[in-house]
């Protein structure tokens, strides 16, 4: 016990040559430690995993199906009628009048899938896409259909997709967190709980990833110079040292130790992160980087692309913050809120789609987009101030792509006026199921004791959608 | 009535061969394709389940499943003929033709169905007096000592039992620790702060026999104490300031709870108090004063019910009702009894003896409360607050008596305004004032008047009109209002008052009313069966905002989406209607709030209907309006001359209208009047501020109803009030009240062994890094069994004996030899016992978040030790975003101990949150110890660690010489000399980084203030053996 433990001590304290070196790796090798120091170090799957990575588009506020992916002609066609199907007991919309899509669709692609005239770029993707056109949630509220939408729980606290990715799988990625969360100025309702890792152990909460010279909290250092920094870690190290000395092998106080070069080294990795100088010219209009509308989600939507380059597992991105807009929560003039929100996120998602595709990425990376919620068939509002929807959960539309998702599929249904799914429901609960499928995680077995019980991110519900299943 | 008898037996006696129909072609189907989701075995989707006739009969969320003899309209026929869009089943796909067709066939011939209830349920057999063996809910019994080899080792009697199991294993003790290990062990156990260099100076040099025992007893007797120990408390306690949620909205005096937890350590409440006072203090009958804030104390401790997550935009405020009843129950059992009730909310607990109906006698229990801001005043300072008022009233009366004794003046005024003649006085301006609103409302007394003092036609005609338009509004009817308070009247029976602002009469037609006072009138819960809400009040405006619970308003309040009126500005009564939204057909009570002392609020009639419009059985015309109107009338100079008649009466309600409006304009007239009002003013800024508090009430004591697959749309029986069969031997149920109090005693009685097993396990495990019992809020089949029962037993058993005294627990532990081993394991032990259970040695532990930011404030001189007290704003970095963001606090919390840094729910400080804070959803008995990046960067680059380093450098420049500082250095942080390479490697350090700074002025102290910082990086900062 004492040889080994001196063992790794000479490894934890010589073989580093300095903060960054590769000591870390060399110490992990010692399986004790590397559980203690490293939660993210790579897990098995339960079964062969589809996809290594998730990038969730999480597009905060409802974005309308009826008006972006899933076209309605008898809505059309009954216009300013009353909706003749009864309401959902839930319903929260007091108006029932139909109002039909003002935009037009076309059918694009070898599979024919129909997209609105909104996004013309994400229409030139549909062959590699999987469009769910029977998504169902269980809450029409922003805060509780968030929770619900990232946790299965409609209750604050609980962990989400991301936590649960990372404490199943670990991350590959040695010098980031596991789970990061690009934010472009809009934290959704319900805040940053909606990333923390509830139960789980801190580890696993998301890193919120913003703009700005400092991305990340605390990741730049104070000192004037890199020197100086290095100085004071050193004498840390060595004060450690007699740490270890005096108080013997502790397990926990190594892992700490060893923590301080995870640390330091994340210090040049986040802002290398930023560096787009090795991207080319045309990585950058792919992405519509430098083009005012498209810029700001272009960049997130190329970090995210690095980011999956580095082995980052979950990376959550939030729409973008536009004036003139509140997220996707058209309630009133929808026209416009919608066209700047498409204008906005459309090409840097295309890009993203065709850059990992280029890049022999997608195969192994799923992209998952959409709201907490749909939106109503029925209008809100006046004409003259614009027409909006309201928030509706009973069927509406998301899209999968990449890592293990069939491509070019158009999956389930609505009924004719964009209301209840009807064909092939996709549950909230199924979806992460999926999610988790195609991570190689079976949601059943994914489990964490807590409260007197093992807990999953499906509670006791999923079924996993195996027909969108490549 | 014969023939209806036949009838009924006929339709429920099913023919044999319809029973055999069933059994053979349905009960399989059933069983195969529908069970899986709706049985009582399963999850009950949507509460539906099939498996047995009386299930089937009540249905789920969408009624019942079978409509017998009736395919056409039965849910299941509907369902699986998949025409419904909304309505699929089997979800998994449409069953064959012939089984549809044998499905409707069973309906047709009215659905045959022999299954009992009794079979299918799981429970049917929980035999008690079985589960009662388990471990945790026998008694416990304090055993004798357990012999042991070395007599020497033991100093309190816990010795024994930890020696005789290290004896059993062959195993030794590690040796004791070096004084300057313990004092830094003990301090930061027992105050959660680090040992002053002067007090452990003071420890070193007492050679005295008890000076240990001296210490413990001077850190117990530190205010420090409870604050530690109360943050371990508010873990349990889910505590946050906030509601969470969507807008994070502020729970007005939840920090006071905060402070009770603290003042209940520090004071040694009785354990078995403190926990009755959390469940009823409001209730109990001797409740405690707080010695140091002067004012009640029990009744804070319910405010344990109202810390949890609150919805404030809710869609299904029955949901909301049942997750928050759910939250309570949660952790309600887990604090208290380390029990995982909430697991039975939905079906009977799988692995503990907690049926579902167990789950729902509590809920009834918790359902009959309400959470309000309670009045906490103790007697002497309702005293003195009802001294003052008494005088204000005597002023009032010398007002009513001033406005009375001058009514032919105000009379005189009145017709002058009434005619728009020049030249009036202030007194006739604000009677102008006051006949322009009264010509809107027609139940004004002044409306006549107003209507008729001038217009294009005759008075005759304009007489005839008015006659038929009262008569007319007179004649309405509102049938479907309901009247919730009328408070002219006099009457305010029913109501709950708080404060002093509402007296203990209502303010009838507010008058006189008195900006500083401040108070609350709740009502009782009722379900609000009306759409809309409709009150007359006055008052000044509300300007807080709408996300935050406003200071001057009358509110429904549900669950999650408050319904509020409030007062237009203009000192006027006016009615207000709001509809309820989704808070119609849900319980509410009403709320009438004045939290402000600069304004106020006065409310006449609150009324509930399904019309926009006020009923208008409130607004009838006054009476004696009506009269003067009956009279023959023959001008309008016969109309005013009544109205002066009206006024020269006695307690004409014409002489109250004027001056609560108009006594600003009127008193330049009347100079005795505005004496009056200015004694009034400042008497009623003499009255003692009154102390509210977040407390738990009595409501409407009822049952509830089962929810069954703890679906809230799907009602089961009644269940009566009780406590957990396990623990109560299936006693009778509550029916005093809520059942609160006897809810607390059973809690916190001698007979529940698990209370005082439960807290004694929590006390070991914060001395010890480990419980008894390794899952502190769960004792139950799928906890931990203890380490060491009898240990755990006697220290149960001699706690209750105690008194329940937590500080003689504590004295008991960390006097003992167990507590003063060395954190030195030793290769053999560690190799038969490598978990530490049987205590071989001390654990190495990580300070917890708030102890380590503390432990910095100390260490840099920077800690402002004041005890108690509102929170400090906690600071708000930029990477804390989302909806109701708070202005940001100051970075070093104003130098304030953690446990006063607020809690805002959505906005927790990061580096709390990185070293492992404790989320607040539920009860956490054990923080986790993890290792993230976040701890590392936050040490080495946060702002606040570094501008603490720069002030301990700065504190520092009084000790001149390098060498001494160093060592100063090292004792603050360490509690410990610097070893002599130590100072060489500092001094060294410290050289160079000047040297790194070169030119710069501050050269040699920002040196310093690095190596103050990476002293707080050393792992010997946040590590404690």
């Amino acid at each position: 016990m004492r040889e080994r433990f001196l063992s790794r001590r000479d490894m934890l304290f010589r073989a580093a040559n300095g903060f960054g070196g590769v000591a870390l790796a060399a110490m992990l090798a010692e399986d004790r430690l590397k559980a203690a120091a490293d939660p993210m170090r790579v897990r098995a799957p339960h079964y062969r995993a589809k996809a290594r990575s998730v990038i969730f588009l999480f597009m905060d506020g409802g974005p309308p199906h009826v008006d972006l992916l899933d076209p309605k002609p008898r809505l059309s066609a009954e216009d300013g009628k009353l909706l003749p199907i009864a309401e959902s007991s839930g319903a929260r919309n007091p108006n029932k009048t139909l109002w039909g899509s003002p935009f037009t669709f076309r059918k694009h692609g070898q599979c024919g899938a129909e997209v609105s005239e909104l996004l013309p770029h994400m229409a030139t993707c549909v062959d590699d896409i999987t469009i769910i056109r029977s998504m169902v949630s269980d809450h029409t509220e922003h805060t509780a259909g968030n929770y619900f939408m990232h946790s299965g729980s409609a209750i604050q606290g609980r962990p989400g997709m991301g936590s649960w990715a990372t404490y199943g799988l670990g991350s590959e990625c040695k010098n980031l967190p596991g789970f990061i969360v690009i934010d472009t100025g809009m934290i959704p309702p319900g805040g940053l709980d909606l990333f923390g890792s509830g139960f789980l152990p801190a580890s696993y909460q998301g890193m919120l990833f913003r703009k700005g010279k400092q991305p990340v909290a605390d990741i730049l250092p104070r000192e004037p110079s890199s020197g100086m920094q290095k100085a004071k870690l050193k004498l840390v190290r060595e004060l450690d040292e007699g740490v270890v000395r005096r108080y013997g092998p502790v397990t926990q106080i190594e892992a700490a130790i060893a923590n301080y070069e995870l640390a330091f080294r994340m210090q040049t990795e986040v802002p290398d992160l930023l560096d787009f100088s090795g991207e080319s010219k045309a990585t950058l209009t792919l992405y519509g980087v430098d083009e005012p509308e498209t810029d700001e989600f272009g960049r997130a939507c190329l970090i995210a692309r690095r980011m999956i380059e580095r082995g980052v597992r979950f990376i959550e991105l939030l729409s973008p913050r536009r004036s003139g807009v509140d997220r996707w929560d058209q309630h009133g003039n929808l026209m416009k809120g919608l066209a700047i929100n498409c204008k906005a996120t459309d090409k840097p998602m295309a890009g993203l789609i065709q850059d990992l595709k280029s890049r022999g990425l997608l195969d192994t990376t799923l992209l998952v987009w959409g709201g907490e919620f749909g939106r109503t068939p029925t209008s809100q509002g006046t004409k003259e101030r614009g027409f909006g929807r309201d928030h509706h959960p009973y069927g509406f539309t998301m899209w999968m792509a990449g890592g293990g998702v069939k491509k070019g599929l158009v999956y389930g249904a609505t009924d004719e006026y964009g209301y209840y799914a009807v064909e092939n429901k996709v549950h909230v609960h199924d979806l992460h199921a999926t999610i988790l499928h195609l991570l190689g995680l079976d949601h059943k077995k994914l489990t964490y004791p807590f409260g007197g019980r093992q807990m999953r991110l499906t509670d006791v519900y999923g079924n996993v959608v195996r027909d969108v299943l490549a | 009535m014969k023939l209806c008898l036949l009838l009924a037996l006929a339709l429920t006696a099913a023919a044999e061969e319809d029973i055999e129909f069933f059994e053979k072609r349905v009960r399989p189907l059933l069983a195969a394709k529908c069970y899986p989701c709706h049985s009582a075995r399963t999850m009950a989707q949507k509460g539906l389940r099939l498996d047995t006739r009386e299930a089937v009969r009540k249905g789920g969320s969408r009624g019942p499943a079978v409509t017998p003899r009736r395919a056409d309209v039965s849910v299941l026929a509907r369902a699986v003929s998949y025409q419904d869009p909304d309505l699929r089943m089997p979800p998994t796909g449409k069953l064959s033709e012939q089984e549809i067709a044998d499905l409707r066939a069973w309906i047709e011939m009215g659905a045959p169905d022999p299954r009992e209830e009794a079979a299918a349920k799981p429970s049917a057999g929980l035999d008690l007096e079985k589960a009662r063996q388990w471990w945790a809910f026998q008694p416990f019994l304090a055993h004798s000592l357990p012999p042991v080899a070395d007599k020497r080792w033991p100093t309190t009697w816990i010795d024994h039992f930890i020696l005789a199991g290290l004896e059993a294993k062959k195993l030794r003790p590690a040796p004791a620790a070096d004084k300057r290990t313990l004092i830094r062990r003990v301090s930061f156990d027992l105050t959660g702060l680090p040992p002053a260099p002067e007090e452990i100076d003071a420890f070193l040099t007492d050679n005295s026999p008890n000076a240990y025992q001296k210490l413990v007893d001077r850190l117990l007797g530190s205010p420090h104490y409870g604050e530690r120990w109360a943050r371990h408390w508010l873990d349990l306690a889910r505590y946050a300031e906030t509601d969470g949620h969507e807008f994070d909205r502020e729970k007005p005096n939840a920090w006071r709870y905060r402070d009770y937890v603290i003042r209940a350590f520090n004071e040694d409440v009785p354990f078995d108090q403190f926990v009755r006072e959390q469940i009823a203090g409001d209730l109990i009958a001797r409740p405690r004063q707080a010695a140091s804030a002067g004012h009640w104390d029990s009744p804070v401790g319910t405010g344990f019910f109202g810390l949890g997550e609150e919805r404030n935009a809710a869609d299904d405020l029955a949901e909301v009702r049942a997750e928050k009843l759910e939250n309570q129950i949660d952790g309600l059992t887990k604090t208290f009894l380390g029990l995982t009730v909430a697991c039975a909310r939905c079906h009977d607990h799988k692995f503990d003896p907690i049926p579902t109906r167990d789950y729902y006698a509590l809920a009834g229990i918790l359902d009959s409360k309400r959470l309000i801001q309670a009045c906490l005043d103790t007697p002497e300072r309702t005293r003195e607050t009802e001294r003052v008022h008494g005088e204000i009233e005597q002023v009032n009366r010398q007002i009513a008596d001033l406005v009375a004794s001058r009514r032919s003046d105000l009379a005189r005024d009145l017709v002058l305004a009434a005619e728009e003649k020049e030249g009036g006085t202030p007194l006739a301006k604000a009677w102008a004032a006051e006949l322009k609103q009264a010509a809107k409302e027609p139940d004004h007394p002044l409306y006549a008047l107003a209507k008729l003092a001038q217009g294009a036609s005759s008075f005759s005609e304009r007489l005839a009109a008015l006659r038929k338009e009262l008569a007319e509004w007179g004649a309405k009817t509102d049938a479907d209002a309901v009247v919730i308070a009328d408070f002219s009247t006099g009457n305010q029976d029913g109501w709950r008052v708080d404060g002093p602002a509402f007296g203990k009469a209502p303010q009838a037609n507010g008058f006189y009313r008195v900006n500083e006072l401040t108070g609350l009138l709740t009502s009782k819960s009722f379900r609000a069966e009306k759409a809309y809400l409709h009150v007359r009040l006055a008052g000044n405006s509300d300007t807080t905002s709408a996300r935050q619970p406003g200071l001057l308003r009358v509110s429904l309040v549900g669950d999650g989406r408050d319904v509020t009126v409030t007062p237009d500005g203009t000192g006027r009564f006016v009615w207000r209607t709001t509809g309820l939204g989704k808070s119609q057909n849900e319980i509410v009570f009403v709320e009438i709030a004045d939290r402000t002392r600069s304004g106020s609020l006065a409310v006449d009639k609150i009324a509930l209907s399904d019309s926009r419009e006020p009923p208008a059985g409130l607004r009838r015309p006054h009476p004696r309006v009506l009269e003067m109107l009956e009279a023959p009338l023959g001008s309008w100079e016969e109309l005013a001359a009544a109205y002066q008649r009206w006024i020269k009466q006695e307690d004409s309600p014409l002489i109250q209208w004027l001056p609560a409006l108009s006594l600003e304009q009127i008193a330049g007239e009347w100079p005795e009047l505005r004496a009056s009002e200015a004694k009034r003013e400042s008497l009623a800024s003499s009255l003692p501020d009154p102390v509210y508090g977040m407390v738990t009430v009595e409501d409407v004591p009822h049952d509830i109803r089962l929810h069954v697959g703890g679906n809230h749309k799907n009602l089961g029986d009644e269940v009566p009030r009780r406590f957990l069969s396990v623990l109560s031997g299936g006693g009778e149920p509550y029916r005093q009240g809520s059942g609160r109090v006897a809810l607390a005693e059973a809690i916190a009685s001698r007979s529940n062994p698990l209370a005082a097993r439960v807290i004694v396990n929590r006390v070991w495990q914060h001395h010890f890094g480990q419980g008894l019992v390794r899952t502190p809020d769960n004792f139950g089949r799928m906890g931990m069994p203890p380490s060491n029962r009898e240990l755990l037993d006697t220290l149960a058993a001699r706690f209750v004996e105690s008194g329940w005294s937590l500080k003689k627990l504590h004295r008991v532990i960390v006097l003992s030899s167990a507590y003063r081993m060395s954190a030195s394991s030793d290769a053999s032990a560690a190799r038969v016992d490598p978990e530490n259970r049987l205590l071989h040695h001390m654990p190495v532990r990580r300070l917890e978040a708030e102890a380590i930011r503390d432990a910095i404030l100390a260490v840099t001189g920077s800690l402002d030790r004041t005890v108690y007290g509102p929170p400090v704003p906690p600071y708000i970095s930029e990477y804390q975003d989302g909806r109701g963001k708070p202005q940001t606090g100051p970075l070093d919390g104003a130098g304030r101990r953690s446990v006063y840094v607020g809690v805002r729910r959505n906005f927790l400080p990061p580096m709390f949150v990185a070293f492992d804070y404790p989320m607040t959803v539920t009860t956490v008995g054990r923080r986790g110890t993890s290792t993230v990046p976040s701890q590392a960067l936050i040490l080495m680059n946060n702002e606040f660690v570094a501008t603490q380093s720069a002030r301990w450098a700065d504190r520092l420049q009084s000790v001149s010489d390098g060498r001494r500082r160093v060592g100063k250095m090292f004792l603050t942080a360490f509690g410990r000399p610097a070893e002599e390479a130590e100072i060489g490697k500092s001094l060294r350090f410290v050289a160079d980084q000047k040297a790194r700074y070169g030119q710069a002025p501050d050269a040699e102290f920002r040196a310093w203030s690095d190596l103050g910082h990476v002293l707080m990086n050393s792992k010997e900062f946040i590590f404690i053996r």
